[in-house]
């Protein structure tokens, strides 16, 4: 049974994220810096969290963006806007910049337009930056990265010192109470995922690895999905949209291979499909009520009635002003004998005719014209014309006249015409009476034998369905030149030209206009002559099409049922192929032509327009997520999440990271199902009974930053022992870090070969 | 050599001045015109906590690309991480094929356009894909064709 639309959910997704409001600044600066209260910046390359360590959650939360550009309306500088605010202005939108290059810090203008605004934000009003500074930093970050960063904060804001750590160690900190705890961080973010061991009291980043798939891979997978499998899609598809199909619909499969295989099947189809609905225009539809559609009808009638009044007044008029000329023209007959055959002439030319003849004619025709009238108007019909009689036909030329003669001839070609016309009344006559029987032979089939009748029309129903189809099929083969229906037609006419050319004068004729070869077929458009020839088809095919709309009126007439049932099994047919399901989900196939009526209400219309605007999302539920599984599936070569966490565990020799893996960040930690996935596919490649527990921070987003402001205030100490002062960056140089248990690992050069620090020199 | 310059940074003519007398509380006075105009016009904000006669970037950055092959000309210990030898080696385990066009497990190739399918009804949308587009759902696994 098909589904009708109303019976899939239809989930609705807006054109674009909600208007966002203007971020307003903090005024509290003077009393938040009291002390000497860190300033914690969890400087992600998707989300940028700034906020007093005191807190406990942080005060500003914008996505790193910054924009530069130039909006006439509002100034005639240029301007910038930077996080959320650079979706205030439309404008801004070409000119949106990030200050990442895939998570690490490349731009560092766009990096300084980022800390004025966390600043200028938290209301900061002193000539410097009085508070010790806490950012977060990429794994591994290049050194070059890190001296810009230091070079920024100590020479652009004069901090008095700064401590760099790892985000997703931070969030495992807040979630862990400690780093003491073993534990495998699953730190996805925005543009690549980190896996680090934690042991030892603190982040290994010597183990570490990096997968480059983050939530930015995912859109953008999901956005080339969808692309290729609605390539008419009406409208484009955003970032933003892609983004939030993602968050909003994608899990991870627990066995990706075994889903796979049934993901398409019907029973699945209705809880694994998921129609999402665009934003669509409305059609424009007829909004009149039922009375108010009678009464126009009613109007229309009415008008139509009118003007057949007028016609007939016209008509009336008409035969009165011959009526008229008649008794006037009957008038000039009657008075011919009475006066003088000057004033006849004179009486004659004042209606208008010339000789005494066209008078005689005149009254005949005005005579039938009011006759006629008058018939029509007693209603008596018009009586058959007498069958004309050919009296000089059959008597033999000898025994007529010269004149009898000619006039013999005409009677002969006159006769031929009318046995003739004759003929064929009496043939339409009897085909019209084989018709009648033939349909009262059929109407007694059908009373007698109904289902012996249905069966027959069925059968002469498809036949014509097939003919049509075939010739469909020739005709599109017919256009393209190598298909071998029109390799055959192209044979045949060269055969017939072959053995006609010789005999026949055809080719002779050309030959003897003097062409021999008039380049027939250089040109492709040439063929086009044959394509023009075959015109048959199309009136073959209105036939058909006459002859199938009987069959359907009949079949409409007395079995109603049928044809819906051969529309539903037609439906029933597309909707069961694998691509239809993939590409249309659970809704019912539209058919081209439909054999049962159709009833078009307002109601369809614009369910038709909404579904040009709706997607299906199934298999790339599943699909997308995948890819951090099996980094193949968008051709990185890289070794999946379970297979790099196997090469972590062997070759730490930490069985026990198993017990404690924890996932964190913006990425594919957001996703439903990984954890479930990711223990069994742990449990798969550790030894039987090896304890395996996966969680997922208590909020995988803001962990980062409430883990560095707690960190600050519970670690005081190696807080206190990490921090990079300024006389640090001045002597060892802007890529320099005090090591501590959730920061990079710091390797010094020596000194000869490194270039030397600016103190130095 | 240092990355930064320094020197007088050029700073639209609106952010320079600090003439501020708006019905502001008086610890908002550089904000005042930040929202001025309907937007955070983060140029129109004294920002008294930067020191821009010390430090003006060159305004040329080098991408990560860039970044990283200078880095690697240096001499690194080889068990210190750095950003590029922590990138996941790649995989050992055999690959297993999907349709290029629906997901699905993949059984066939079609040896024409290299496309992966998932059955024969699959193949029909591959047979009759427009010359070249094949090559967007190549493009998905990374395996399309690029001239150079």
């Amino acid at each position: 049974m098909a589904m009708t639309a109303k019976d899939c959910t239809v989930y609705e997704i807006p054109d674009g994220p909600p208007e966002p409001t203007l971020a307003k600044p903090f005024f509290d600066y003077a009393t938040m810096s009291q002390g000497d209260v860190p300033l914690v910046i969890d400087n992600g390359s998707g989300m940028c969290r700034a906020g007093w360590a005191s807190e406990l959650d942080p005060r500003l939360e914008f996505v790193s963006l910054v924009s530069k550009y130039r909006n006439r309306k509002v100034s005639a500088d240029q301007l910038l806007l930077v996080g959320n605010d650079v979706h205030t202005d439309p404008m801004a939108k070409a000119s949106i910049r990030s200050a990442f290059d895939n998570g690490i810090v490349t731009n560092f203008d766009a990096m300084e337009n980022i800390l004025d605004y966390v600043f200028t934000m938290l209301g900061c009003v002193d000539d410097r930056i009085a508070q010790p500074i806490v950012m977060t930093e990429a794994v591994c970050t290049p050194y070059t990265s890190r001296k810009h960063m230091s070079e920024l904060l100590f020479e652009g804001y004069n901090v008095p010192s700064v401590t760099y750590g790892i985000d997703s160690v931070w969030s495992y900190y807040k979630n862990t109470g400690s780093l003491d705890t073993d534990g495998l961080i699953i730190g996805s973010g925005n543009t690549a995922s980190h896996l680090i061991p934690i042991y030892d009291a603190r982040a290994n980043t010597e183990q570490c690895k990096r997968i480059g798939l983050g939530a930015l891979q995912m859109e953008d997978y999901l956005l080339k999905l969808l692309q290729l499998k609605y390539p008419n899609f009406p409208m484009k598809i955003t970032d933003w949209q892609s983004r939030e199909l993602v968050k909003r619909y994608s899990v991870v499969a627990e066995d990706f291979d075994k889903e796979l295989s049934c993901y398409l099947t019907e029973d699945n189809l209705a809880d694994k499909d998921v129609t999402v609905q665009f934003p669509f225009p409305m059609p424009t539809l007829d909004v009149r009520t039922e009375e108010e559609i009678q009464r126009a009808t009613e109007r229309r009638r009415e008008q139509a009635k009118k003007m057949q009044e007028m016609a007939a007044k016209k008509r009336q008029e008409k035969v009165e002003q011959r009526a008229k000329e008649l008794v006037e023209l009957l008038a000039i007959r009657e008075a011919k004998d009475q006066i003088e055959a000057g004033e006849f002439v004179m009486r004659l030319r004042q209606v208008g005719l010339a000789k005494e003849k066209d008078l005689d004619a005149a009254i005949a025709s005005a005579q039938q014209v009011v006759n006629r009238a008058q018939n029509k108007e007693l209603g008596i019909e018009p009586e058959e014309k007498e069958a004309p009689t050919f009296p000089l036909v059959g008597i033999p030329d000898e025994e007529l006249t010269d004149a009898q003669k000619q006039e013999k001839r005409k009677q002969v070609f006159l006769k031929g015409s009318h046995d003739a016309r004759e003929r064929m009344r009496v043939e339409k006559e009897k085909e019209r009476v084989k018709q009648e029987e033939l349909a009262r032979v059929e109407e007694q089939r059908r009373l007698n034998d109904f289902d012996e009748w249905l069966a027959d029309l069925h059968a002469k129903r498809s036949e014509v369905i097939n003919r049509i189809d075939e010739r469909r099929i020739r005709r599109k083969d017919l256009n393209d030149r190598r298909s071998h229906a029109s390799q055959l037609r192209m044979r045949g006419i060269a055969d017939l030209a072959a053995t006609e050319s010789p005999a026949n004068g055809s080719g002779n004729k050309r030959r003897r206009r003097g062409d021999q070869d008039d380049d027939f077929g250089a040109e492709d458009d040439d063929w086009n002559v044959y394509r023009d020839i075959s015109k048959e088809t199309t009136e073959e095919d209105e036939e058909d099409e006459a002859e199938l709309e009987k069959y359907n009126r009949q079949l409409e007439l007395h079995a109603p049922d049928y044809l819906e049932s051969l529309d539903r099994a037609a439906r029933a047919k597309i909707e069961n192929t694998t691509i239809y399901r993939f590409s249309e989900g659970k809704q019912p196939a539209i058919l081209d032509k439909p054999a049962a009526p159709q009833k078009i209400d307002n109601d369809v219309i614009v369910a038709r327009a909404a579904r040009e605007y709706q997607l299906h999302l199934n298999v790339e539920r599943i699909r997308v997520p995948e890819i951090i599984f099996r980094p193949s599936l968008v051709g990185l070569d890289q070794s999946g999440l379970l297979e790099t966490i196997e090469g972590i565990v062997k070759r730490t020799g930490h069985l026990s990271l198993v017990n404690n893996v924890f996932v964190t960040g913006g990425g594919f930690a957001q996703v439903s199902g990984i954890l479930e996935r990711l223990k069994l596919d742990i449990q798969s490649v550790v030894p039987v009974g090896t304890p395996v527990s996966v969680r997922r921070a208590a909020d995988p987003l803001r962990d980062a930053w409430r883990g560095a402001a707690l960190w600050c205030t519970n670690e005081a100490e190696s807080f206190k022992a990490s921090r990079i002062t300024r006389e640090d960056y001045l002597e060892l140089g802007g890529e320099y870090i005090r090591e501590h248990g959730a920061s990079n690992r710091y390797y010094a050069f020596p000194a000869s070969i490194d270039s030397p620090s600016p103190m130095q020199q | 050599m240092p990355a930064y310059k320094r020197g007088k940074k050029s700073r639209p003519s609106s952010a320079v001045d600090t003439p501020v007398h708006l019905d502001v509380a008086k610890e908002a006075e550089p904000l005042a015109n930040f929202r001025e105009s309907g937007i955070n016009n983060l140029y129109a904000v004294t920002k008294p906590f930067k020191r821009t006669s010390e430090y003006m970037s060159t305004g040329r950055w080098k991408n990560l690309k860039q970044v990283v092959a200078q880095e690697q000309t240096k001499d690194w210990p080889i068990e210190y991480p750095t950003y590029w030898s922590i990138d996941a080696p790649p995989s050992l385990l055999p690959q297993k094929k999907y349709c290029d066009i629906t997901g699905l497990p993949a059984k066939y190739t079609d040896p024409k356009t290299n496309v992966r399918y998932h059955s024969a009804e699959v193949y029909q949308i591959v047979k009759t894909l427009p010359p070249g587009s094949e090559q967007h759902y190549l493009a998905l696994r990374n395996a399309n064709i690029v001239l150079r």
